[in-house]
């Protein structure tokens, strides 16, 4: 026993301990009983997922006007935009092609967005109806590599995938791309079709909300860190003097004040305009309705 | 000399509380009567009630009997050139310094766990510092070159307007008890950092304040510390000064001086607890000013507790975060 004139200081100790943290210890619980009982009432709910419900739209997936892929490539990627497809429930679908549409930024995005718009609607895809959830992937491979390339990818976008899609994940479907194309023209679209996929799943409520781990992680521990140096920081005492701590009187007395002017100098500078910024090619394309009538998103990325 | 009661016999002490010499065995007020019959001399001193022997320090002008526990007040430590002009008696008790000390230490949560029990608090003891206090009329003059900048744009030119000013101060400026400690045991950073004493306290010294309490006289004559106290004024003198301009964009000094025109010094006591903590091998001193109650010391860190604490938040966050972001993936 740590008696010291009847205080015993484990005993102090253990209850300054749970003051400080028993709404926390509480929390903690209570959070976790809640998780809990819903991960046992999710396990028990049976998913169904919806069957595909669209006899129009042609069975192909992969158009390749261009001759880019073998056709094993074609065959394989087939079956890996099924498999996604189940996952996502999203029609996506990819056509490659080789074909003017034009050298400005301006008249390439136009011809691109309508391509690959029509293309879709006129085949009436969708996962859930005809011109329903999906997204067509258009690449161009006009004069690619050349000074006058007009090669690109443009990304349609269709139902959920039209407001899942945005700008940024554009630039991660961008980037899956371009990673691939180092390898082959085929692990670029495949790596560019699952990209795609992945924001459709999502959208069916497996985790889109929830944070990643390195995030859950990091939260708590710079909590916890910021509270450690709060409470390790200490400072010995202020200077609580200032200059006119031991004047007395606390009144100087000035016998001479002067300010008095010498001269004066002007410079001046001539002020710089500056001039307008050039546009680039590409980019998102935002919500848009195609000449058949529906409404699309996507973006391009030209090459 | 000791102070007896008058009632009982018992030692009387001064009161903070109280402002007068209180009995503390029979609770007598004002009922003492002073005896003087020691035998002091330099590392020795004689109890003149106990008679038994007291290790006096070369500085040391009060303490308490280490047998009988009376206070006892050496006298030729407080006459002719140790007699201090004036005083601050105690404000603060022991008890109320108590106080204090727990108020700004309770929230440090990773001090060990007895930092702030009562008998380590106990142990605080009640010192009345030496200080030698410095009057300094001074004259103090600033001569230098400011400039003013205005700017406007005209048509496609920005304009600079540079004026240049020549700037003069002159000022006598009275400094008053400027204070710097006289002993050696106590760290002259941390007797700065006790300032300000307020000075309307002051008092005429009289040895009834020390009954009670530790004392010591001065370790060193003014002319030995003065440097402190002057380099003080001469940073106050052109604070004030510099405070006395504004308005400029620029200044530049040309020349700046600080002379001293008259100068006095004084020797008087300051009231000062001191609480030394000691946690593992080091000691963690503390000082409270005895007037105003500020307090100067850092508390020693538990490292168990610093890990324990910072570990059991982390954890209790990590089940938090872990498992809102679970339900938020059920959603």
């Amino acid at each position: 026993m740590e008696l010291e004139n009847g205080y015993n200081h484990k005993v102090e100790e253990r209850k300054r301990y749970f003051k400080s943290f028993g709404f926390w210890m509480v929390a903690a619980a209570i959070c976790l009983i809640i998780f809990l009982v819903m991960k046992i009432a999710h396990k028990e709910e049976v998913v169904v997922k919806p069957e595909r419900n669209n006899t129009v739209a042609p069975a192909q997936r992969v158009y390749d006007f261009a001759d880019k892929l073998t056709d094993s490539e074609e065959e394989a990627l087939e079956k890996l935009i099924a498999e996604q497809e189940d996952l996502c429930q999203c029609d996506l679908v990819l056509v490659i092609i080789n074909k003017e549409m034009g050298v400005s930024d301006t008249e390439w995005t136009r011809n691109m967005v309508n391509y690959a718009d029509d293309f879709y609607d006129q085949n009436a895809f969708g996962y859930d109806q005809p011109h329903g959830d999906g997204a067509l992937l258009l690449d161009n491979w006009y004069h690619a590599g050349e000074a006058d390339s007009q090669a690109g990818t443009w990304l349609s976008t269709s139902g959920k995938l039209e407001y899942n899609i945005g700008e940024s994940e554009e630039n991660r479907v961008w980037d899956a791309l371009d990673s691939g194309f180092d390898i082959s023209a085929k692990e670029a679209y495949a790596r560019a079709i699952k990209k795609v996929a992945y924001y459709g799943i999502e959208e069916e409520g497996s985790g889109v909300s929830s944070l990643p781990w390195v995030v859950v992680l990091a939260i708590p521990a710079i909590i916890a860190g910021i509270y450690c140096a709060v409470n390790m920081k200490q400072a010995p005492g202020k200077d609580t003097t200032n200059s006119m701590t031991y004047v007395a009187g606390n009144q100087p007395q000035m016998n001479n004040q002067a300010d008095q002017f010498l001269r004066k100098n002007t410079t001046k500078v001539k002020i710089e305009t500056s001039s307008g910024s050039r546009s680039g090619g590409g980019g998102s394309y935002g919500h848009h309705t195609s000449s058949g009538g529906f409404s699309h998103g996507g973006g391009g990325h030209r090459r | 000399m000791i102070f007896k009661c008058t009632n009982c016999g018992g030692n009387a002490v001064y009161s903070p509380d109280k402002k007068m010499m209180v009995c503390p065995y029979c609770g007598g007020e004002d009922t003492y009567k002073r005896k003087d019959n020691e035998n002091s001399s330099y590392g020795l001193s004689v109890c003149p009630e106990c008679g038994g022997t007291i290790p006096v320090e070369e500085f040391d002008s009060a303490m308490h009997c280490p047998y009988c526990d009376n206070s006892v007040i050496f006298n030729e430590r407080i006459s002719n050139e140790y007699h201090p002009k004036f005083i601050i008696p105690f404000e603060l008790s022991k008890d109320k310094t108590k106080d204090l000390i727990r108020d700004k230490f309770k929230k440090l949560t990773f001090a060990p766990s007895d930092f702030l029990s009562e008998v380590r608090l106990d142990s605080m003891k009640g010192v009345y510092v030496p200080f030698w206090f410095y009057d300094y009329k001074t004259n103090a003059v600033f001569e230098g070159e400011g400039t003013k900048v205005r700017h406007w744009t005209s048509g496609n030119y920005r304009y600079t307007e540079t004026s240049y000013y020549h700037v003069v101060r002159d000022m006598n400026i009275p400094f008053e008890k400027l204070p710097a400690d006289a002993s050696i045991k106590m760290p002259d950073q941390v007797m700065d950092l006790m300032e300000p004493y307020d000075y309307s306290k002051l008092s005429e010294f009289m040895p009834e304040y020390l009954s009670g309490f530790n004392a010591e006289r001065y370790n060193m004559p003014a002319e030995d510390i003065e440097s402190r106290a002057r380099s003080k004024m001469e940073d106050d003198a052109k604070a004030i000064l510099r405070s006395s301009i504004s308005g400029y964009s620029s200044l530049v000094t040309n020349s700046q001086s600080v002379r001293v025109l008259d100068r006095k010094t004084a020797y008087g006591l300051m009231p000062v607890w001191n609480y030394v903590y000691q946690y593992k091998g080091q000691d963690y001193p503390f000082y409270v000013n005895g007037e105003t109650g500020k307090i100067i010391g850092t508390a020693p860190l538990s490292k168990g507790k610093v890990w324990g604490y910072t570990a059991t938040l982390f954890v209790l966050l990590e089940i938090i975060a872990a498992s809102i972001n679970g339900i938020l993936g059920l959603m």
